[in-house]
């Protein structure tokens, strides 16, 4: 399968190119970011540091480890997708909807205690930034967990089996990438 | 059935995975308590910390390892175009005030400022 001289099967080339299609995707979505940290990292350079405000790191640790597990329980989904056991995909997509929903609860709390201490957007640039990336990640991760459970729905009627299991493959890609993003959002908000 | 080229990935593989990237987060949250050398290698050690968790999770997690080479390119340019904005910008920074070292682009837009008043 490595060597493209070889013929890839039906349902290999339709693997590789619906792949393809969501790292597209990706690819743009990657760019997106890009653009927000590309902007931070000058904003933050010009003024050599000094508009870095401290945000709670213990809670952006736990989110970060709520976020890494979901990706491992939506890789062991893809997994249970592929042997064809449709309880334990269904087990494994409706954790990682919750830690999801874990996810955006502690984001949550961490806005609300910024409100309540009189802290905007508008407040300064740094908070600017940290709600401008943070929000547009939280949208991704809200984009997923409808994703999520459009798929928890479509394996409760027994969609999928060891046939056809490419959307929660497709899927997968997606959150991992979700996680990819707030791995690089915590250290650079929060402990730099 | 849809095939992966024989390289599978097992549950204890993905654990495996989960375990290192969950010590890296550790680590990154620790040397954050202290300074790294100095500010600049807080900075550099958490991007480094940071980077190597997404090498994880690209090659294991998003299967980068086993897939062919239509979707390696395609994922190895998406991320470096991350890779090469920030290179660019973090050297913007670092080389700032640098490239007029003998002022003569300065003294260039003077005189074509004079020249343009003639």
């Amino acid at each position: 399968m490595e060597n493209s001289a070889q013929a890839l099967s039906f349902h290999e080339e339709r693997r590789e190119h619906r792949l393809f299609g969501m790292w597209l995707f990706l690819a743009s979505e990657v760019m997106f970011f890009t653009a927000f940290f590309a902007a931070y990292i000058v904003i933050r350079s010009a003024s050599n540091g000094s508009i870095m405000q401290p945000l709670d790191k213990v809670m952006g640790a736990i989110n970060t480890t709520v976020l890494i597990t979901s990706s491992l329980t939506m890789a062991l989904g893809v997994l249970a997708s592929k042997k064809g056991d449709r309880k334990a995909l269904m087990n494994w997509l409706a954790i990682t909807f919750i830690l999801a929903c874990v996810f955006l609860v502690i984001k949550f709390f961490e806005y609300g205690a910024h409100f309540s201490e009189g802290v905007y957007p508008k407040s300064d640039i740094f908070h600017a930034f940290y709600f401008l990336i943070t929000g547009f990640h939280g949208i991704h991760v809200l984009g997923g967990m409808v994703t999520l459970a459009i798929l928890w729905f479509r394996a409760k009627a027994g969609h999928f089996n060891t046939e056809f299991n490419d959307p929660i493959e497709t899927a997968g890609l997606y959150w991992h990438f979700v996680d990819l993003v707030w791995i690089f959002l915590y250290p650079a908000l929060y402990l730099i | 059935m849809s095939k992966e080229g024989g390289h599978e990935m097992g549950w204890g593989g993905y654990y495996l995975i989960f375990n290192v990237l969950i010590l890296l987060t550790i680590l990154t949250v620790s040397i954050s308590y202290v300074t790294f050398v100095n500010h600049a290698g807080n900075i550099i050690a958490a991007m480094t910390v940071a980077t190597i968790k997404a090498t994880l999770v690209v090659l294991f997690f998003m299967h980068q390892k086993y897939e062919g080479k239509l979707n390696r390119f395609t994922a190895i340019f998406a991320l470096s175009l991350f890779g090469l904005a920030v290179l660019v910008f973090c050297c913007d920074f670092i080389f700032l005030g640098t490239y007029d070292q003998s002022h003569q682009v300065g003294k260039l837009l003077a005189h074509a400022h004079h020249a343009g008043h003639e």
